[in-house]
């Protein structure tokens, strides 16, 4: 790695440290709402939506450990995980297009 | 959308130099963090920016649609974000059309002029600012077709609630009035942080550029 590459990691720490400001905003983005939230706005969940946020298990909901709501330092924990996870994925593939490549 | 994620993959040896390998990685880390950064907006929602732009100037759009679609992958399977069964929709958007369309127009934007110049900090921004609103207007056309295609006897929809004149605006207004600046301007910074740091990074378009 060069002095650019390790800078730029060292610059996504920072900002990862900075992560928790992402739970200042209260809402969902337009459109992501759970069933829940929709079933407040529009007063029912449409049909083939029922049960669809059961059909996965995700280990950190939400980005908590518990599934509650996030608190800063899990949102911080919860951005390392992502990228040591991302980046395994990437190393992964660049492994196997090595190898059917050669 | 597995047909793409298969010809990104045959192309990904060629195309990514090798000096941009462990940025498949970073760029894919550097979308993952920027898109934790949820923005309060008015009316009660959230929007975040994306980086496809920014990681497809350094990388290449075929690779920078593998790093933000391995972000996708990663935020729905662990973490139950944007949610599995929309992960070929979510990659289509924002790591598809928002890299090539960014590429491109920064591209053709920058074409004429040199590296150091400004309006190449200039062109990625704009090409920043325009495939982000790209990329919401078509999340809110998808969204907004659904009550359209998919509803019940009686009318009510049977996946997607509101319809393209409500979508389509929700989606597309605080992308064009505010998260499209802040998104260009993240990309100018690191785009003329990285031309000055180390210019070989940008190589990769700009060798391709000099050619007659």
């Amino acid at each position: 790695m060069n002095k650019t590459t390790i800078y730029l990691w060292i610059c996504l720490g920072v900002l990862t440290a900075l992560t928790p400001l992402g739970l200042i905003a209260q809402g969902a983005p337009w459109g992501e709402w759970t069933g829940k939230e929709l079933k407040e706005m529009i007063g029912f969940i449409p049909e083939k939506l029922k049960g669809m946020e059961q059909i996965w298990k995700a280990p950190f909901p939400g980005y908590s450990l518990s599934g509650a709501e996030s608190t800063p330092l899990e949102y911080i924990f919860s951005a390392l995980i992502g990228i040591a996870a991302v980046s395994a994925l990437s190393f992964i593939i660049i492994k196997a297009l090595n190898k059917n490549m050669r | 959308m597995s047909p793409l994620w298969l010809i990104a993959g045959r192309l990904l040896k060629r195309v990514l130099a090798s000096r941009h390998v462990p940025f498949l990685a970073l760029g894919a880390a550097f979308s993952f963090v920027i898109q934790m950064f949820n923005i309060p907006l008015p009316g009660g929602t959230s929007g975040h920016l994306v980086g496809s732009t920014l990681i497809a100037i350094v990388i290449g759009p075929w690779a920078a649609f593998i790093a933000v679609s391995i972000t996708l992958v990663i935020q729905a399977v662990l973490f139950g974000d944007g949610g599995i069964t929309a992960i070929a929709a979510n990659s289509f958007n924002i790591a598809f059309v928002m890299s090539f369309s960014g590429f491109y127009m920064f591209k053709l934007l920058s074409m004429r002029s040199p590296l150091d110049s400004t309006w190449t900090i200039l062109s990625a921004g704009i090409a920043a600012y325009i495939s982000l609103n790209i990329a919401a207007l078509l999340v809110g056309l998808e969204l907004g077709i659904q009550p359209l295609i998919a509803h019940a006897p009686d009318g009510r929809p049977l996946y997607f609630p509101f319809s393209l004149h409500v979508s389509v605006p929700a989606m597309i207004l605080w992308h064009l009035l505010f998260l499209g600046f802040v998104e260009a301007l993240l990309t100018g910074l690191v785009i003329a942080y990285l031309r000055k740091a180390d210019p070989s990074l940008l190589g990769i378009l700009h060798n391709k550029q000099a050619k007659p």
